[in-house]
């Protein structure tokens, strides 16, 4: 694997960012097993913001681990970039998400004993950069989030909405070719989420690279490219966002006439 | 010397009214004078002591051989302390140690015929019981606490090796910084009572080695089940912390 991330392009990029087909996950056994996947297809493009969305339990969280090597399908085919995860061995699976794939979490997660330049520059250093030049070069990419007057404050010291760009600064410092977020927006406010998924339209997304956010957040909704609708542990359709608008709003009325007694 | 002089131990000397030297009062309707106080450490029951010499020591005790708990007596220059015992056994029919073995006959006396062993062994096997599991729920607490970082930090392709090294020292610098207030407070304490005070203090190296290797063994057990936790590395931990 190249050791500077951002400098590799030997062979030209594939349209497919990811792909899954038929894919399973079961948790448990026998009386407690639960078919958390059921045959997922999905296919991510390079290029483009996908939402992920469905009702609370039917995969989402599963569907992303999956996707990056977080936890093993019980059986079908994930592919990212041309590189077939499920047969990856664990230790390649740990170099891949460090080489491939960038996270934003809801939590944020950034570590509280380091400033927000240190914070971003962790992915630098689990790729083995030098201090120095990871700290410099996260400053850099705080400043491309709109947070270069805050390279030295604690996370303690953040608003939520600036944690989160930091944590996008983190998810993006190594150029990786896929990012992936579990409800990005939840711990903030309507405007704020507004504001992070602007970032994460101007700033983040390329044309080399692609976004899974998963969310409840219907608010957001008109940030994707396209929205993937999951239920019970598949994925019923993919639609543009217009497409998906519509079919919200005809949903939203057959719901009503059912409630106003009609038809 | 008068007759009925006698020298007392200083550690206990409170137990008998702080007597000076000079001070007079009775042993059994036998009025003796203090004409000495003896630096001694501290004995185990904190019985008081009076140090006097055998022929001395009839004028307070009735005439019954049986209140005579032994006899200390030296060797001459040259005659091997073995010779001394043999003949002692011989001669006498009693029974006669060096000062080692009558150490050991007293301790297991006490060992087998008291029940403190028994009572002290019982509450520092509860203190350390309870030590242990205040300890290992303190650590589990913070692992679990710090859960969702490492969680995050597998997630961005930190290996499972390094993952493991971060918890045992993140476990042991918390482990080691412990024992150091620890054993810093006791020392303070048996420093601040001192050698002449009630409390018997004594803390020996080894206790501190043993305390030390109980610490780092809490350490270890508590953060095998967090290393546990992060290897298998939930999603749910990972991206809902
Ligand atoms: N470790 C596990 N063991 C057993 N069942 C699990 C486990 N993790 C998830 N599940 C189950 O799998 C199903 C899918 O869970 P998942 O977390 O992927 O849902 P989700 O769509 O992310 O939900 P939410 O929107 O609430 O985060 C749920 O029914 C859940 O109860
Ligand atoms: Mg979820």
């Amino acid at each position: 694997m190249d050791e500077a991330p951002g400098g590799k392009q030997p062979t030209p990029l594939p349209d497919l960012a990811a792909s899954l087909h038929d894919v399973h996950k079961n948790y448990g056994e026998a009386s407690t097993l639960v078919r958390a996947l059921d045959g997922v297809d999905l296919e991510v493009r390079r290029g483009e913001l996908l939402l992920l969305v469905g009702p609370s339990g039917c995969g989402k969280t599963t569907l992303l681990s999956v996707l990056c090597g977080i936890l093993d399908a019980t059986s079908g085919a994930i592919e990212v970039y041309g590189t077939r995860v499920d047969q990856l061995t664990q230790e390649q699976k740990t170099t891949f998400r460090r080489d491939t794939i960038g996270f934003i979490f809801q939590q944020f997660n950034l570590l509280p004993s380091l400033t927000s330049a240190e914070n971003v520059a962790v992915p630098l250093l689990i790729h083995q950069v030098p201090w120095e030049t990871a700290v410099s070069q996260a400053r850099e990419t705080l400043a491309e989030v709109g947070m270069e007057d805050r390279t030295e404050f604690f996370p303690e010291k953040l608003s939520g909405g600036q944690q989160q760009r930091v944590a996008i600064a983190r998810a993006m410092v190594t150029r990786p070719r896929l990012i992936v977020c579990d409800e990005p927006t939840a711990a903030l406010d309507g405007t704020t989420g507004h504001m992070v998924l602007q970032v994460f339209r101007e700033k983040v997304l390329t044309s080399e690279r692609a976004i899974v956010i998963v969310t409840h957040d219907s608010r957001i909704f008109s940030f994707g490219d396209r929205i993937a609708d999951m239920r019970d542990g598949r994925i019923l359709g993919v639609h543009s966002q217009q497409e998906h608008a519509v079919i919200e709003e005809r949903a939203l009325q057959i719901a009503g006439r059912q409630k106003a007694g009609q038809p | 010397m008068k007759q009925n002089a006698i020298i007392i131990g200083k550690a206990e000397s409170e137990k008998l009214g702080n007597p000076k030297v000079g001070s007079i009062f009775e042993i059994n309707n036998t009025e003796t004078r203090v004409v000495g106080i003896a630096d001694v450490p501290r004995d185990f029951l904190s019985n008081p002591f009076v140090y006097t010499t055998y022929t001395r020591s009839l004028f307070y005790l009735p005439p019954d051989l049986k209140t005579l708990l032994y006899v200390l007596a030296a060797p001459k220059k040259g005659v091997p302390v073995e010779t001394v015992i043999a003949s002692i056994r011989k001669t006498t029919g009693l029974a006669a140690y060096t000062e080692n073995q009558y150490r050991w006959h007293t301790m297991t006396y006490y060992l087998e015929n008291t029940g403190i062993p028994i009572n002290i062994g019982l509450s520092l096997t509860l203190v350390f019981i309870i030590g242990t599991g205040i300890a290992g729920q303190t650590f589990y607490a913070f692992a679990l606490q710090n859960e969702r970082f490492f969680g995050a930090l597998k997630a961005m392709g930190v290996s499972g090796k390094t993952l493991i090294q971060m918890i045992l020292l993140q476990s042991f610098v918390v482990g080691l910084i412990g024992f150091g207030v620890g054993s810093g407070l006791a020392a303070i304490f048996g420093l601040s009572v001192g050698p002449s005070s009630k409390v018997a203090f004594d803390a020996p190296w080894q206790l501190a080695a043993l305390s030390l290797i109980a610490v780092l063994g809490i350490c270890l057990a508590s953060s095998l089940a967090s290393i546990r936790r992060v290897l298998r590395l939930e999603p749910a931990v990972v991206f809902h912390g």
